[in-house]
């Protein structure tokens, strides 16, 4: 390990024992080695997934009545998910249709 | 006979390769395929027929640098993208000429100069080293080479390889 003023010494870290080196666990141990580094990385993780939760688009449902509306909900987006339920008014025993986000 | 495929299978084919390598490498390389469905266009800017893989070094900072530095991947000659035997051979072709080609920054060095390096990095820099035999297959691995160039890790470590340290340096 690097020297410094409180331990001018080197010392050393042995990976003994690891038969295979994966990037990811010796990537962690490496930078669990350096405070700043640490600090660094966990506020980019915390940024990194603040600004994929900010990019998402809003998810919007609705029911297509006719092809105005097929197109403007559908064919001018990227992408679409259709569901067909079934078009009953009395539903006979209880029944949750529901749409997951994708 | 395999039926002949079409651009569109052709992409999904060539896609999943290209899947199989970022699940393995994805975590720290990034893979990606382009298609370009003007041949004419390549014919003339590379100066050969589609369809035509080309590796771009890693670290070329410029798109001039990446440009001028990659070069055309031979793949052997008859392979059938639907069967899936010949997708694996040009895989692990895909594979092997992106461990031979990638820039790292390891220093291959013996044991003594490791040693003196202790001393020269020791303030400025942590030193990892990867140990092994000469006889052990593969070299060093594709994993440590690439954190060699991992962003966080770049300024504060320096990467060693050593090939057949003695029992004492091991034992430290």
């Amino acid at each position: 390990m690097k020297a410094s003023e409180d331990e001018p010494n080197i010392r050393f870290f042995n990976f003994n024992g690891l038969k295979e080196v994966h990037y990811k666990e010796v990537q962690q141990t490496m930078i669990n080695m350096v405070p700043e580094l640490s600090e660094r990385y966990r506020a980019d993780l915390v940024q990194d997934s603040s600004t994929h939760l900010a990019s998402k688009e809003k998810r919007s449902f609705g029911e297509i009545k006719n092809t105005k509306d097929f197109k403007s909900m559908c064919q001018s987006r990227k992408a679409c998910a259709i569901a067909l339920l079934p078009s009953i008014t009395v539903v006979s025993e209880p029944r949750l249709y529901r749409l997951t986000p994708f | 006979m395999s039926p002949p495929i079409d651009a569109q299978n052709d992409k999904l084919l060539v896609g999943s390769i290209v899947e199989n390598l970022a699940a393995e490498l994805g975590d720290y390389i990034d893979i990606c395929v382009v298609f370009s469905n003007d041949a004419a266009r390549i014919k003339k800017e590379f100066k050969s027929k589609a369809p035509l893989w080309r590796l771009y070094p890693n670290g070329a900072s410029s798109e001039k640098a990446k440009k001028e530095g990659s070069f055309e991947i031979l793949v052997p000659s008859g392979l059938v993208l639907t069967e899936e035997t010949d997708r694996f051979v040009l895989q692990s072709h895909l594979r092997q000429e992106l461990f031979e080609n990638y820039n790292d920054d390891v220093k291959s060095v013996t044991q003594k100069v490791l040693i003196s390096s202790f001393q020269q990095f020791a303030n400025e820099k942590f030193m990892i080293a990867y140990m092994h035999d000469a006889e052990s297959e593969g070299g060093v691995p594709f994993d440590f080479r690439a954190l060699s160039n991992d962003p966080y890790l770049k300024d504060d470590f320096a990467f060693f390889d050593v090939i057949d340290p003695d029992d004492f340096i091991i034992g430290q």
